[in-house]
């Protein structure tokens, strides 16, 4: 697998994307106790969603004011969620600790469910694995047959992406939901239709889409020349990932989490525009992705990754270095899928920020 | 022995694409009035759109049926990016001596005329004052020079061309790309479409930057 963006080694050599000449142990007792984590901070980001819509903190999420009923509407109907990842600092010792959510368009789906899967079959046939997404992801489509509006559902992703990294994830999700039983259409989100005249999405066919799932930002959505269009026309026309995901795709996430739970050994101080107390502190931008953006303050360390976000402010989080293995630093992808713990991808960068040059390494866990 | 019900087999989903080949439907009978209704409440916009120039795209759907449906359809289509990127060709507007004029006077995307590649004679634009226009791919020159190189057939559809003077993507890459949203077609269809994802007409993605980014997270 190669998306057209090679990882990066020590001292910025070319990296595999695809990295198997490593790879990371994991006892069974590590990996149930991860699972317990990550099903906590799920429903922990439950809970936080449901306070900001309460509490209609949307401003704090930087969410355009537009929006604001379309999103606590999507909440209170329970619009259906499929999948999500976790990145999580995990050292082998004590609790795996939040870093950030990637709840609306999380990729490197396809390497933690069949790459790995297969490279475990190939080089340690009798291992086990912390994995179940392929199963899960079929199971969770299948539980939505009767939620959604139609047995048919577009997937969608942009064509702007030229990597194709985000037309592979998205085919793979396809091809689960035709194995639940949908009748699954992919094409572009450029190619999707309005029809003016009688207020709805068309496919190329000028047939009405009513499921749609998406790759594609929904903070991007609400800028489109469509946005209001897809807000407006809920829950008519369904999207997934859900709206109220963008509450949680959202860095202001980490600091309403460590307020309402503050202390919660899976989490890190955070907090929005200012960074409190904190005198070691990763400055990320509320809508971020590929590790761009991010500042790290530190006794004797200034780092700083460039792009293109930020304009919606920043959270500060404390500055917990990544753990370092032979020179190369993982963070853990924990999956989600529906409401349970779903398996793992590990990505490593030879700095301290997980970017696009990270490669992907697979795991196992030994037989005892 | 009683024997108990028997289980239904689940039926299979199925997987399809559309693209920019993907040719509209039929409209059924209560679209058509509905559609008549809200068109007679815009008589005044229904007519401009009805002015737009009609597209017709060569047929080609492809189906996949969900029956056994293994994963490897998301590997082929990582290869298929992997093989396409890279390819790219500069198309030149060029008059009958071969000199490389501005693209607006080879005005009908290439890509679009029928046949395969190659079998027909290249298509020529009659310009203004009758002088006869036509694309070559590939070579080299710059405006107003004699091309150096190239040829008159059109490159596979795997190859992205790319026209010299304006940059607008004419085959191999998206429909989208280029003209922005477009209006109507000739089936009665008011569907704009465009207004979602990347804007491309200018060549530079959603994501910033010159290198398109995911995305994804």
């Amino acid at each position: 697998m190669c998306f057209n963006t090679p990882g990066r080694g020590i001292g910025g050599v070319a990296r595999p994307y695809w990295d198997e000449s490593v790879h990371y142990t994991f006892s069974m007792d590590e990996v149930l106790a991860l699972e317990a984590d990550v099903e906590v901070l799920h429903s922990m980001c439950l809970e936080a969603v449901d306070h900001v819509v309460t509490a209609g903190r949307f401003r704090d999420f930087a969410i355009p004011e537009f929006a604001w009923e379309a999103v606590a509407a999507s909440w209170k109907r329970s619009d259906p969620h499929v999948y999500g990842r976790f990145d999580l600092r995990y050292d082998g010792n004590g609790p795996a600790k939040l870093l950030e959510y990637n709840a609306d368009t999380p990729t490197t789906l396809l390497e933690a469910s069949i790459l790995q899967w297969y490279w475990l079959q190939d080089t340690h046939p009798g291992d086990d694995q912390w994995n179940s997404l392929h199963e899960q992801l079929v199971e969770r489509w299948r539980a939505l047959k009767n939620r959604l509006p139609s047995g048919e559902v577009y997937f969608t992703w942009s064509a702007g992406d030229t990597t194709g990294e985000d037309h592979v994830t998205v085919s793979y999700l396809q091809e689960t939901a035709a194995e639940a039983g949908f009748d699954t259409i992919g094409l572009a989100i450029e190619d999707i239709g309005w029809d003016v005249t009688l207020d709805r999405f068309t496919d190329l066919e000028e047939a009405t889409i009513s499921t749609v799932f998406k790759l594609y930002p929904w903070e991007w959505i609400f800028n489109d020349d469509f946005g209001k269009h897809v807000l407006r026309n809920l829950p008519e026309t369904l999207w997934i990932e859900p709206l109220w995901k963008c509450i949680l795709s959202n860095k202001a996430l980490l600091a309403v989490l460590w307020e309402m739970h503050p202390g919660h050994p899976n989490l890190l101080p955070a907090f929005l525009d200012q960074p409190g107390l904190l005198t070691e502190y990763v400055r990320k931008p509320r809508l971020g992705r590929e590790g761009a953006n991010i500042s790290i303050v530190a006794p004797g360390m200034e780092h700083r990754t460039g792009g293109v976000y930020g304009e919606e402010g920043y959270v500060y989080q404390l500055f917990a270095p990544l753990p370092e293995f032979d020179g190369y630093r993982p963070v853990l992808g924990a999956w989600i899928v529906g409401d349970s713990a779903a398996g793992l991808g590990i990505r490593e960068s030879a700095g301290l920020v997980t970017d696009d040059g990270a490669a992907f390494v697979p795991h196992r866990i030994p037989q005892s | 022995m009683t024997e108990g019900p028997v289980p239904e087999e689940p039926r299979p989903g199925s997987m399809r694409f559309q693209d920019g080949t993907t040719p509209p439907r039929e409209p059924t009978l209560a679209e058509q009035k509905a559609r008549e209704q809200a068109e007679r409440r815009r008589a005044e916009e229904a007519r401009r759109e009805a002015e737009e120039a009609a597209r017709k795209q060569r047929i080609r759907r492809r189906i996949m049926n969900g029956a056994g449906v293994t994963v490897g359809l998301a590997a082929v289509i990582g290869i298929g990016y992997l093989i396409t990127s890279g390819d790219e060709e500069t198309a030149y507007c060029t008059d009958e001596d071969g000199v490389i004029v501005d693209d607006s006077n080879c005005v009908t995307p290439v890509a679009s005329s029928s046949g395969p590649s190659g079998a027909y004679p290249y298509p020529i634009f009659i310009g203004a004052g009758g002088r006869q226009y036509h694309y070559t791919y590939g070579g080299s020159g710059t405006l107003g020079e004699r091309v150096k190189g190239g040829t008159t057939t059109l490159p596979s559809d795997k190859t992205k061309i790319k026209t010299y003077t304006s940059g607008r993507t004419i085959s191999g890459g998206r429909s989208s790309s280029g003209d922005g949203p477009s209006l109507g077609s000739s089936s009665g269809s008011t569907s704009v479409r465009g207004g979602l994802g990347a804007k491309s007409s200018s060549g530079s993605s959603k994501s910033g930057g010159s290198s398109s980014k995911s995305s994804g997270s």
